[in-house]
């Protein structure tokens, strides 16, 4: 007996995978529905160790195949064809009434078994919502496409077009979610504005949620993008968000979905409060009463929060589920608690003291917002951290809830030159809206005197960058813990955080800030300080001089402490060639950090130069 | 054609009065028709109005004239002259160029024609038949005269099969109205099948019972997430830190790079206020990039440790100071005078120190020279001129030898001394091994060196020893008397040298020796002989017998090195890329190890007998322990350069090595009685001392036999010795 030969590649490892030639024949599906299948069901190419056909295919895992060729859609898709056929061939017999009939009864198919499948519970769904929350943000924003681009039916490949009714359904979805972060005190962590847009962190049911927002301008369609891909992912991520949004507004909010609309705000450029009414979800569905809820979200930091937790949320809370109120009275009822019971105005000492809950830094303030700023971004970011009342600029009066002559009104957050800014009272903190985003990353109510209207911005750090402890202490010069360079005027938000007094600003800040100019108590003792003054402070911390007596390591010192000592170099011998390749790419990359910090500081000492010597001038 | 009438429902009996009612409209077509007044004739004649299309006339009058077109009044002129209610009644009529006021019965009329009914009004069906006869008066009689069928007026079958059909459909629901039809598809389509909780109840476990089909299940074990982006940086900030805006050099840089190799795809830029950020065109194109990424870029799952620290993969060793004593500061240099006196130093081959007290140390130039100091003080004590040696004992160098320089003196060719070694003087005499002391060396000890194709013995007067030399010069003739026979090609020969006054032992190969090796007794000698590395020959001699033999019948190729095992009867062979350990007693190969490398460059024997230390030109340093397998229990790879020599400590747990850098390394390494602890190797120090020369490092180290002391010789010239540091 002569055992049966084996051919190469029908077992083990290779026979897992097949080519994507032989999905689509094993399928009997065109590659355009086998790419949207793979879009819907999440299905992409792997990587596997060794290629049985040609490098250069590409390769899926048999099983995902399988898995594809169970799908009901498959049956949907040909059924789609079909009746694009129809339709094609009454077209061209110039049938238009039957062509037009056939038209409204397509096949339709929806898409939440593949959710179901793809994210079997609600924290995975969440987890893979960043792409989901961008795309439908970016589509959200976009005007009416171009209608070569819109057109994509019309050569008879199925893809739905991106239309005018499916734009204003992702902008209608990407606002419900605005309003859920709006209405989710703490849930929003960050806030990065960007040359991109606007990046948003927010913490929902425990995980880690970054969008991007882009800034509302006209985006143009590039030639190489094509849009009947994005069109695939927007289907489903449409889905998906609907689902994801379905059941936070239930089970977070405790509100209904969808939310209702308010016909009346929809096309006035108003706030996101206004748009909708979200109603309480009936007896039988609403198992956590409101108050619960908002218990429920802040139990990250419950320490943090809970005991400061206003009624005022709660109230607000309980205002909206009254669907009777204007919206403009609801502010008011929320805005009158705090006039009552906290009678300081910010300003006093007890605004340095940090609450590290993003739910409250806003607590207790009445904002305005210029038509200039961000309204739509700045008033979800706002109300999510706590603020009381939001009002804005609009042509019609009665579209805002406050009007700007309104007595409650705390801050006013303006983008304009102050020439132009006419009307200013006393009593209000005219304030730039970096200050707000500022504030979030920090969880701080920063102080004022830096964010003035007409005053330099100090410059907008990004919160994911060059992290570091509050409790760190120890700051080593201007490098972290993980040998980021870290620009000094996150060192000077550190220190004041800590509660240091008479912190000097970093020099640069320094000499832009206006002599004298008039705030209210909030800004900082140091930025009175002489601006000379400053800088030889900041100087004595030893952030800049090479010999400092508390022995801070110089920054050339900090490089070299990535280099591996004799004794590592010695022990290195001992390694296997694995590790020893793995360690050399770990001091590597840390060689490489080091220099970028390096590189970082050794910049800055060298703008600072001519400034200084303009100082001591 | 009354068929035809009747068969269309229409009736004949309208057909005169729709006559009589258009004509007021179309009076051109019906001109004896005088229900208006105001036209008494037609300037245009019975043309087609078409032909005066573009032109400003519409006919000619009887004198030839053209008739101008009156104009319609505008919508304007009607709108501004318009005073009374029934304006809409107005019409113009093109062909007159007057206009028609519709009375009541003709709006009647047009209203009925623009629903579809009758133009004679619905009340008057069923008329008389004169009409018809008056419309086709030429026809009195229908067309055929066949008699109608009957099927004509029974009911159609293939009808009443439809409808049954239909009917049938509708019940079972099979059929659906299209009205329904559509409403359906309607709410499918409706965003409102999307607002169900799709995750079940209010707890995750919930959820996870759900039912999820198997394949589903199976499915999201091989779900692989993708990478997420990274979130934006400083740089990309609307008001970034001044340091990270780009200087112009930089921004020049960006704009040169291809974009795949640019780290941002945007020049950082700042801002002064948040309303001056303009769109970002790339926006779009981005987010595209990133769908494409999802679906079509393959994924692999790379299990990567998180390691923050380099430093914890190093393994835990003992702190080196733990482990002293060691070498690894250099105290000494042994210098000839004369020899630094040359412009070029000669190169030092190989550096030996006399075992047992280790009082002396000799080493081997490439100058010819062979030279001993007193390890203490560093004096010169002796120098010997090998190659001076050799050519008066009448020797010349081979032809197929590298140095052959045919018609030349022996003494004016260059012939380095490649290796010298110390051989105890108790072999001649009745001393044993073991009393090999400074204390009790009566006799001068011997040096055995290699030169060219020649092998020199001969015994060295030293200070300390008791005997004169001549004594033992007479000791070397009196084992004189071969006993076996020499291999083909070898020669012993007794020399007496006038000049030098004394008689040493010369022993011919016929080709030039590469490597010596010294049994621990010092009676056997072997040495490694070939012109070119790759065809070389071990030969065995035997001092005390005079005696050479060739050990192995086939010729082993590229032979390296070779070493004595230092207790038993084993001979270690090593090649290019394997080491063999030969059985002495039984003739046989009794092991093999496979270091793994691609070029052996030297082989040490531990002391203890159970270890071997190989290096190699591929920068490796092997350990291998013979009782656990033929591979090596550790290697060392941490080198610059090619290791070129490797030394065991006698009496210390230290061994050493060192490579082509000038730099030698220094080990800790014990050897443990119990069989299941394996040896503890510790790297100690690197010690650089040497220069390199023509990438050629350090040739050869030496420990000596008691102290923590090593002798290192290379390129340079120098010779260092390396002791603790104080």
């Amino acid at each position: 007996m002569v055992a049966e030969r084996r051919k190469k590649g029908q077992r083990g490892h290779a026979a897992a995978y097949m080519t994507r030639a032989k999905a689509l024949r094993k399928l009997q599906l065109s590659l355009t529905d086998f790419r949207r299948l793979c879009i819907l069901k999440g299905i992409f190419p792997r990587e596997p160790r060794k290629k049985r056909a040609d490098a250069r295919h590409t390769y899926y895992l048999n099983k995902d195949i399988q898995y594809l060729a169970h799908e009901p859609l498959i049956c949907k898709f040909r059924e789609l064809h079909a009746h694009l056929r129809k339709v094609k061939r009454a077209r061209a017999r110039r049938e238009h009434a039957r062509a037009a009939q056939l038209q409204r009864s397509a096949p339709v198919y929806s898409l939440d078994h593949l959710v179901r499948e793809r994210y079997p519970t609600f924290r995975d769904a969440l987890e893979d919502l960043d792409d989901a929350l961008t795309t439908i943000h970016l589509f959200a924003e976009m005007p009416q496409l171009p209608m070569r681009q819109t057109n994509v039916s019309s050569s008879g490949d199925g893809y739905l077009p991106i239309d005018r009714q499916r734009l204003d359904n992702f902008a209608r979805l990407a606002q419900e979610w605005q309003y859920f972060v709006a209405s989710c005190p703490g849930a929003l962590r960050k806030v990065f504005v960007s040359v991109r847009g606007y990046y948003f962190e927010a913490c929902v049911q425990g995980v880690r949620i970054l969008w991007a927002q882009p800034h509302r301008f006209h985006q143009c369609v590039p030639d190489e993008v094509d849009l009947r891909i994005m069109s695939t992912f927007l289907e489903f991520y449409e889905c998906l968000l609907r689902m994801v949004n379905f059941r936070l507004y239930h089970s977070v909010l405790g509100t209904r979905y969808p939310p209702v609309w308010n016909a009346e705000q929809d096309h006035a450029d108003g706030l996101l409060a206004q748009r909708f009414r979200t109603g309480r979800v009936g007896k039988d569905r609403a198992r956590r009463p409101p108050a619960a809820t908002e218990t429920r979200i802040s139990s990250e930091r419950v320490a943090a929060v809970k005991a400061q937790l206003p009624e005022v949320v709660r109230a607000a809370v309980a205002e909206e589920v009254d669907e009777e109120r204007p919206p403009a009275e609801k502010a008011t009822v929320a805005t009158r608690a705090p006039d009552a019971t906290a009678p300081e105005l910010p300003g006093d000492e007890t605004t340095h003291i940090p609450l590290h809950s993003n739910a409250t830094i806003f607590r207790g303030m009445t904002f305005f917002l210029c038509r200039e700023t961000p309204v739509h971004v700045l008033e979800m970011v706002l109300r999510a951290c706590g603020a009381d009342a939001v009002g804005f600029e609009a042509v019609e009066a009665r579209a805002s809830p406050l009007n700007e002559a309104d007595a409650r009104i705390t801050h006013v957050i303006c983008d304009r030159p102050v020439e132009q800014l006419t009307s200013r009272r006393l009593g209000r903190e005219y304030l730039q809206p970096q200050w707000v985003f500022d504030c979030v990353n920090e969880s701080f109510r920063l102080p004022y005197g830096l964010y003035t209207v007409g005053q330099p911005l100090p410059p907008h750090l990004s919160p994911w960058a060059s992290l570091t402890d509050v409790a760190d202490t120890e700051l080593q010069g201007e490098v972290n813990a993980h040998g980021e360079y870290v620009p000094a005027y996150r060192q000077y938000l550190q220190r004041i955080k800590r509660g240091e007094r008479n912190v000097p600003l970093p020099p640069e800040l320094s000499s832009e800030v206006v002599q004298g100019a008039v705030t209210r108590t909030e800004t900082p003792p140091a930025a009175l300080v002489e601006a000379d003054e400053e800088a030889g402070a900041w100087a004595e911390q030893g952030a800049l001089t090479t010999d400092h007596p508390t022995g801070r390591p110089r920054p050339a010192a900090a490089a070299a402490a990535a280099e591996p000592s004799d004794r590592q170099q010695l022990a290195k011998m001992m390694l296997s060639r694995r590790k020893r390749r793995l360690y050399d790419r770990l001091v590597a990359r840390q060689r490489r950090a080091a220099q970028q910090a390096t590189a970082l500081q050794d910049k800055r000492a060298r703008l600072l130069k001519p400034s200084d010597s303009d100082l001591h001038q | 054609m009354v068929t035809v009438a009747a068969a269309n429902g229409w009736e004949a009996g309208d057909v005169p009065r729709t006559g009589a009612g258009l004509g007021s409209v179309h009076r051109g077509q019906d001109a004896e028709s005088n229900d208006s007044s105001d036209s008494e004739y037609d300037p245009v004649g019975d043309v087609p109005l078409r032909w005066y299309d573009g032109y400003d006339h519409v006919g000619y009058d009887l004198e030839g004239a053209r008739i101008v077109r009156k104009r319609p009044p505008s919508a304007l002129e009607r709108l501004a002259g318009t005073e009374a209610a029934d304006d809409w009644r107005v019409l113009y009529d093109a062909r007159s160029g007057n206009e028609i006021r519709l009375n009541d019965d003709q709006v009647a009329l047009l209203l009925r024609l623009c629903e579809g009914s009758s133009a004679g009004g619905g009340g008057d069906v069923g008329g008389g038949t004169e009409e018809v006869i008056a419309w086709a008066p030429s026809q009195p009689h229908p067309l055929d005269s066949a008699t109608e069928s009957r099927r004509r007026f029974e009911p159609s079958r293939h009808e009443a099969r439809q409808v049954a059909y239909l009917v049938r459909g509708l019940r079972e629901g099979r059929i659906r109205p299209m009205r329904v039809l559509l409403r359906e598809r309607e709410e499918q389509r409706s965003l409102r099948r999307y607002h169900y909780d799709l995750w079940g109840g209010e707890s995750e476990e919930a959820a996870a019972d759900a039912p999820l089909s198997r394949a589903a299940r199976a499915h999201q074990t091989r779900r692989l997430p993708p990478p997420k982006p990274l979130p934006p940086g400083h740089a990309e900030s609307y008001n970034p830190p001044p340091e990270y805006l780009p200087t112009d050099g930089e921004a020049e840089a960006w704009r040169k790079a291809d974009p795949e190799d640019r780290l941002l795809p945007f020049l950082p830029r700042r801002y002064a206020s948040l309303r001056q950020v303009p769109a970002y065109e790339h926006l779009l194109r981005e987010r595209f990039e990133r769908c494409l990424d999802l679906y079509l870029c393959p994924r692999v799952l790379k299990s990567r440790e998180r390691i923050e620290d380099p430093a914890t993969l190093l393994p835990p060793l003992p702190d080196p100071h733990e482990l002293r004593p060691f070498p690894s500061a250099d105290r000494l240099r042994y210098v000839d005078a004369a020899a630094a006196a040359a412009t070029v130093p000669s190169r030092l081959r190989a550096v030996a120190v006399y075992p047992g007290s280790g009082q002396w140390l000799a080493t081997a130039a490439e100058d010819g020279h062979v030279r001993v100091f007193d390890v203490m003080s560093g004096c010169l004590l002796q120098r010997w001129n090998v190659a001076e040696m050799l050519c008066g004992a009448g020797y010349r160098p081979d032809a197929g030898s590298g140095n052959a320089a045919g018609g030349e003196t022996a003494a004016a060719v260059a012939m380095p001394v490649v290796d010298v070694r110390w051989i105890p003087a108790a072999i001649f005499g009745d001393e044993t091994a073991a009393t090999l002391d400074a204390q009790s060396v009566q006799h001068p000890p011997y040096l055995v060196a290699a030169c060219d194709a020649c092998v020199v013995l001969f015994a060295v007067p030293l200070p300390a020893t008791t005997l004169a030399p001549d004594s033992v010069d007479d000791r070397l003739t009196h084992a004189d008397t071969p006993v076996g026979e020499a291999p083909p090609g070898v020669e012993w020969q007794m020399h007496d040298d006038v000049a030098l006054g004394r008689r040493f032992l010369l022993i011919r190969h016929p080709q030039r020796v590469r490597r010596l090796e010294v049994h621990h007794r010092g009676d056997y000698l072997s040495a490694v002989v070939g012109h070119h590395a790759a065809r070389t020959t071990v030969y065995i001699h035997q001092l005390s017998r005079r005696r050479s033999h060739i050990p192995f019948r086939k010729r082993l190729s590229t032979v390296q090195c070779t070493a004595f095992h230092p207790s038993r009867p084993f001979f270690f062979v090593a090649s290019q890329q394997h080491i063999r350990v030969y059985s002495l007693t039984t003739q046989s190969l009794a092991k093999r190890l496979l270091p793994g490398v691609k070029w052996i460059s030297s082989l040490t024997v531990h002391p203890g007998g159970d270890h071997v230390l190989c290096g190699s030109y591929d920068r490796r340093l092997c350990w291998f322990d013979l009782d656990a397998g033929e591979r090596p229990y550790r290697s060392m790879h941490n080198f610059d350069r090619a290791v070129r020599a490797v030394a065991v400590h006698d009496a210390l747990p230290l061994f050493a090595c060192a490579d082509d850098s000038g730099r030698v390394h220094v080990f800790h390494g014990t050897v443990y009685d119990r069989l299941d602890q394996d040896p503890l190797l510790v790297p100690l120090c690197t010690m650089r001392g040497h220069q390199p020369v023509d990438g050629l490092g350090v040739f050869s180290v030496a420990f000596h036999p008691r102290l923590p002391w090593l002798f290192s010789v290379g390129a340079d010239g120098q010779c260092v010795l390396w002791v603790e540091r104080g």
